[in-house]
């Protein structure tokens, strides 16, 4: 089928990537293998020295926690919501749901504290002094409006399309 | 990668079909990993997952952590100076500039980091997993990039937002996971150098990112190509989570600031404190018509100073910003006595370095000033802000205000002024 008719019937032609580039191990792998493992055992040699501040094995304890949650959960969660995407939302709609959910994502993730109001002290306005729930919701709102916008607008100028 | 050695449009064509094998009954696990490192190489395909797109997102994170990390030692210097530093008085507003910058930086690459794993997670289920002993050692310093850049950000986003979560003390943990994903990055960078620069020197053909056609208003208006758009997107999130905090500390956008956790107008007097008198538990001892200021250490005429005896100095201005390490700052128009006015009466030598303690205990109940600030015109003891009395929470009857200085070393509540030689 040549690209033209897979147009024809809204199907995106194949992409050409360009052969993947091989790891190579030149001199630049070895000056900063060498600098950036000195600077990372300097680290490791300040937090041991301010034990009492930096409590190393709680520190390793969210270090590694970091990484398993976002490897072993987010990430694979976020493969999943794609392979709902792809099996449930209509092409023409799919860029801007994607992004609608990334940026809701986002500011989710970023504003769970301010959604929570940890860091609220009574007694002192100016701690958290936005209704960060509106505010959420808000963004969110715009976010989606927009992007049913776009989707109604694209479907339109299909429509129109001989 | 298809039979034909072409490209399928990935997440459309390959992944529901990956998908519905992984559903079948009696797939065993290897069979499942095997699935997975499939879908990872045919993901590895879509332009937003190659390497173009891995450098693209690598270089802005690099400016962007380079950034943060040379903004937050310029802070640590500030806060812990040694012997080879001197904290300048001038600009007065460099620290509100630098710690802007480090808390804004941060808070952009949040959208920055997501997509960069997100764009070479396919990478991470690739088999065989480890190819060489070489590409063990350069995986092996992943490790501490990754942790370190997540713990970075979602440490330093609680501390902003006041949460204290975690169960370390946060500046000293910060400071030295910087140090530890710096030292990675350098590695990271080091190893990918020369894929960076073979990705970045090709030219971008069509074929490379071609545009995407399926959504496109006609055949000859194509949409533009996948990773422009996915770079675009990833810079536009990034955009908009500056716009919605920048306005703690950039004034004309603070009415953007939907997720500011400060706001430079509120507060008591309309500005922020981080401790307001009651928390500070200095309300007796600072309303207490008995206060004096203390001036010992280094002088030749020791001097207690009551508010009546300060008022008596000559009294002079300065706008100055409080501009704190978390990242907002507000200015005001302070009034007060000149550190120097007072280091003078008390027959302290010129070239002195002073030492300010306040009512409060704890961690942050004095700070050091050096030579160059304590001699400077707009160090004050300041009395007033914007023309009125201060209030007991920012630091009645009398507060240190010095530019150049971060908000935690502009000491509050004052009580002692010690001079050292």
């Amino acid at each position: 089928m040549t690209d033209v008719a897979l147009v024809r019937e809204g199907r995106t032609p194949p992409p050409v990537p360009l052969a993947p580039v091989e790891q190579r191990y030149g001199w630049s792998f070895w000056v900063g293998l060498a600098s950036g493992w000195a600077v990372m055992a300097y680290a490791v040699y300040g937090m041991v020295q301010e034990w009492e501040a930096t409590n190393p094995p709680n520190l390793a304890k969210v270090l590694i926690g970091g990484v398993l949650l976002h490897d072993l959960l987010i990430a694979p969660l976020v493969a999943l919501l794609g392979l709902l995407i792809v099996r449930f939302v209509p092409v023409v709609a799919r860029g801007p749901v994607n992004l609608a959910l990334a940026v809701s994502g986002v500011v989710v993730l970023f504003s769970y504290p301010l959604l929570r109001g940890f860091g609220r002290h009574a007694g002192n306005p100016s701690t958290l002094p936005h209704d960060y729930v509106a505010n959420v919701l808000l963004i969110v709102s715009i976010t989606w409006i927009v992007a049913a916008i776009t989707v109604s607008f694209r479907v339109g100028r299909k429509r129109r399309q001989p | 990668m298809n039979g034909d050695g072409r490209f399928g449009e990935v997440t459309a064509r390959a992944t529901p079909a990956g998908s519905a094998d992984a559903t079948e009954k009696g797939v065993s696990v290897v069979g499942r990993v095997r699935q997975i490192a499939k879908w990872s190489d045919r993901a590895a395909a879509d332009p937003r997952h190659d390497q173009r797109t891995a450098a693209i997102l690598g270089i802005s994170l690099a400016v962007a952590f380079g950034t943060c990390f040379l903004t937050g030692m310029y802070s640590h210097l500030a806060q812990h100076p040694p012997s080879w530093f001197t904290l300048p008085a001038q600009p007065a507003g460099l620290f509100r500039v630098t710690q802007g910058l480090h808390v804004a930086t941060g808070i952009a690459s949040v959208p920055l980091l997501l997509a960069k794993l997100w764009s070479v997670y396919p990478q991470f289920v690739k088999l065989p997993p480890v190819r060489s002993v070489l590409h063990l050692v350069e995986r092996l310093s992943l490790v501490p990039l990754v942790a370190g850049a997540l713990f970075l950000l979602y440490s330093g986003i609680a501390n902003i937002d006041l949460w204290y979560p975690l169960p370390v003390f946060f500046p000293t943990a910060h400071y030295w996971v910087a140090w530890l994903t710096i030292g990675a990055l350098v590695a990271h960078i080091g190893a990918k150098l020369p894929i960076t620069r073979e990705v970045l020197r090709r030219r971008v053909s069509a074929a490379d990112d071609p545009p995407c056609r399926a959504n496109a208003v006609s055949v000859h208006r194509p949409q533009s190509p996948p990773r422009r758009r996915f770079l675009l997107s990833v810079a536009g999130a990034s955009g908009v989570l500056t716009l919605l905090t920048v306005g703690q500390t950039v004034v004309p956008l603070r009415r953007f600031g939907l997720l500011a956790p400060r706001d430079p107008d509120v507060g008591t007097d309309g500005f922020p404190v981080n401790n307001t008198a009651e928390e500070a538990r200095v309300t007796d001892a600072a309303s207490n018509p008995a206060w004096l200021l203390t001036v010992v250490g280094a002088v030749a005429a020791p001097l207690e100073l009551s508010v009546a005896d300060l008022q008596s100095f000559p009294q002079h201005e300065a706008v100055l910003p409080i501009a704190c390490v978390e990242g907002w700052s507000a200015s005001r128009r302070w009034r007060g006595v000149r550190l120097a006015d007072v280091l003078a009466r008390a027959e302290a030598s010129p070239g002195c370095s002073v030492t300010v303690r306040s009512l409060e205990t704890g961690l942050y109940a004095q700070s050091d000033i050096n030579p160059t600030q304590a001699a400077h015109p707009d160090t004050l003891l300041a009395l007033e802000a914007d023309g009125k009395v201060l209030s007991l929470d920012h630091g009645y009857p009398v507060r240190l205000i010095g530019p150049n200085r971060p908000g935690v070393m502009q000491t509050k509540w004052l009580s002692h002024i010690e001079v050292h030689a």
